[in-house]
């Protein structure tokens, strides 16, 4: 096996059919401190998710033996899409020559090597993550601490802080900093414009919650303003089916495993002061059994103002569903206004989003559920991001074109709530008008999965951790001229 | 303008207008075996524009009542919709299916009566829906 292994890194690196020889061994300094570094150090440095550091020789030599193991296991870097199906611009797998090579130098015992050791990327300070190692050009930090209890259920929540511009802004990228990993389930960050007969101010963060500031509360003092109420309008979309569309825009998003959004090189995304005024924070904490503390910060790599806006980035919703061999249909919308608000709200803050789907049975290792959606316009596929939790299993992502053939655009085949990674494409697909986007899922709720928290239950549908979601977020672009006059 | 990852999503707003519209039709589903499997809306009711999200009860319970019509209409991406056997030896399926993941609702049925919504392709003389859902509203056409 260690034969095998050092030949084929030699055949790959040197070029050469020989026998093994000392000289020949990947070294540290020779090629393969470059490749941990380019690959596994974004996240194996101090102050990020991974749990030890491997800057340097000293750091890395100790763990050669695991990194072998999870290198050869393609366990890390971790990456989840099938190569049989599409190609992304953010593959993090290392190439089967680099594995070759790592492995080859575990086995030789790491040696060091001659020569310099390999320069390390250069990073932020502050912990950004972007690939320039910059910090961004904008920072907004929140304004205060969120105290999280040690026991018991956060909901989703919603508050509010002002957006310091009031002028366009193009960005390249976004970063949200969760203040505190371990407690954040996901944060989400938009921007929004607040309701006429609303202001933000101090109130409970959640029906029955504790009292904070930066909560939408009513303004007596506004209730005489004739514009539509936004909350209002929403819950009209809802009872009429049409949740998701274009109601306020996003900025950025935290959830574990994926922290940084980069736009694609050339295109850029307005965040719009001038339209819109606050920051909306969709938080979500989960207890850890200690108090504790967390200030998220949203980050923001700008551009200047592009001479001329090609690019407007929307979401595919995928609204239609069939559940283990059941077209799903929606109960009636409710009649009563105050439970139509209700049920608005609560989607508002990101709950309630699978509301048609059935618990999954205890034990039960291959439910399955297909989300649909249609492209009514000529589109470049753009990316595709998958949301479950402990019980997804598999995710594949297939396009149905206008003259019928079906492909398989990207497949998730070990999916992982810790590594929650928006795919995107290396060539955006162009998916003519008439096409549409199936997504199918697969849930694990028996034993054999071992991140499920309850097997032996039924596995219910809610933004909690220990429940799951199947949510499914396709950016796309109008292709052709259309794109020229959308944004 | 990126989107939020959860409902929230773009504000730009299609000034032109959908290419091609979402439409709700009832008709009778006929499998033909002309060289492949292919599905067809038989004695279609005229295309209604719609918009997405999944059928309410009150429309198929409307359409169950709705007569059919003249229109004729091919069905495409109808693998979720018949029946377990068909969706596994279509396209590329088996190559992430098997027999125990198997997602299909079998509503089309051969002579049934359906309510279908879908995308509507009818530019080039080929009149077709690409399915978004189906939902049996009777085990014969009448």
């Amino acid at each position: 096996m260690r034969l095998l292994a050092v030949t084929s890194a030699m055949l790959i690196f040197g070029g050469m059919v020989a026998p093994a020889a000392a000289e020949d061994t990947p070294t540290y300094n020779g090629n393969v401190g470059r490749i941990l570094l380019d690959n596994c150090a974004s996240c194996h440095r101090p102050d990020q998710v991974a749990p030890m550091s491997l800057l340097t020789y000293s750091e890395a030599r100790p763990w050669a033996r695991a990194i072998k193991a999870k290198v050869e296991s393609r366990e890390m870097p971790p990456w989840f899409a099938d190569p049989r199906f599409g190609k992304f611009s953010n593959d993090s797998s290392l190439s089967d020559a680099e594995i070759a090579a790592v492995v080859a130098w575990a086995d030789a015992g790491a040696p060091e090597g001659d020569g310099a050791a390999p320069e390390p990327p250069q990073f932020s300070d502050a912990g950004w993550s972007h690939p320039s190692g910059l910090p961004p050009d904008f920072i907004y930090e929140f304004p205060i601490e969120w105290q999280i209890e040690p026991e018991g259920e956060t909901p989703n929540f919603n508050v509010y802080t002002r957006l310091p511009f009031d002028e366009p802004m193009w960005v390249t990228a976004t970063e949200v900093h969760p203040g505190n990993r371990a407690v954040t389930h996901h944060i989400t960050t938009g921007i929004t414009n607040i309701p006429p007969g609303m202001k933000v101010g101090a109130g409970p963060v959640w029906a029955g919650g504790p009292i904070a500031d930066y909560v939408l509360v009513p303004d007596p003092d506004g209730q005489e303003d004739s514009g539509p109420d936004p909350v209002e309008e929403f819950s009209n979309q809802v009872t009429r089916g049409k949740v998701s569309d274009g109601f306020s825009t996003g900025f950025g998003t935290y959830v574990p495993g994926k922290s940084l959004t980069e736009r694609r090189e050339g295109y850029v995304q307005a965040i719009r002061g001038d339209l819109f005024t606050h920051i909306r924070w969709n938080l979500h904490y989960q207890a850890t059994g200690k108090p504790e503390t967390a200030r998220p910060r949203v980050g923001a790599w700008t551009a200047a103002e592009p001479d001329n806006v090609k690019f407007a980035r929307r979401q595919l919703p995928l609204k239609e569903y069939t559940a283990e061999g059941r077209t799903l249909v929606a109960p009636p919308p409710p009649s009563d206004p105050e439970e139509a608000r209700a049920l608005a709200e609560s989607i508002l803050v990101n709950q309630n989003l699978n509301p048609l789907l059935d618990p999954i049975p205890p034990h039960e290792a291959n439910w399955t559920v297909t989300g649909i959606g249609g492209f009514q316009n000529d589109s470049l596929l753009q990316d595709i991001w998958i949301h479950a939790h402990t019980r997804g299993k598999d995710f594949t992502c297939v396009l149905t074109y206008p003259d019928g053939r079906e492909e398989i655009v990207l497949r998730v085949e070990n999916y992982s709530f810790d590594w929650q990674y928006r795919y995107y494409f290396e060539e955006p697909p162009l998916v003519p008008a008439g096409s549409t986007l199936k997504v199918i899922g697969r849930y694990d709720n028996s034993r054999a999965n071992r991140s499920n928290p309850a097997p032996h239950k039924p596995g219910y549908w809610s933004e909690q951790s220990w429940d799951d979601m199947f949510v499914v977020s396709a950016g796309y672009t109008l292709a052709g001229d259309r794109n020229a006059a959308d944004n | 303008m990126t989107a939020a990852i959860f409902p929230a999503a773009s504000s730009a707003q299609d000034s032109a207008g959908p290419q091609v519209d979402i439409v709700q039709t009832v008709g009778c589903a006929e499998q033909r075996s002309d060289g492949g499997v292919t599905w067809w809306l038989t004695r279609a009711a005229e295309p209604a524009e719609i918009g997405p999200g999944p059928f309410e009860q009150p429309q198929v319970d409307a359409a169950r009542s709705q007569d059919t019509g003249s229109r004729e209409f091919q069905l495409i991406g109808f693998a979720e919709f018949v029946d377990p056997a068909t969706l596994l030896a279509w396209a590329d399926r088996a190559l992430f299916t098997s027999e125990e993941q198997v997602n299909a609702t079998d509503s089309l049925r051969q002579g049934s009566f359906v309510l279908v919504k879908g995308l509507l392709i009818d530019t080039d003389g080929n009149a077709r829906i690409n399915l978004l859902s189906v939902v049996e509203l009777a085990d014969a056409c009448e």
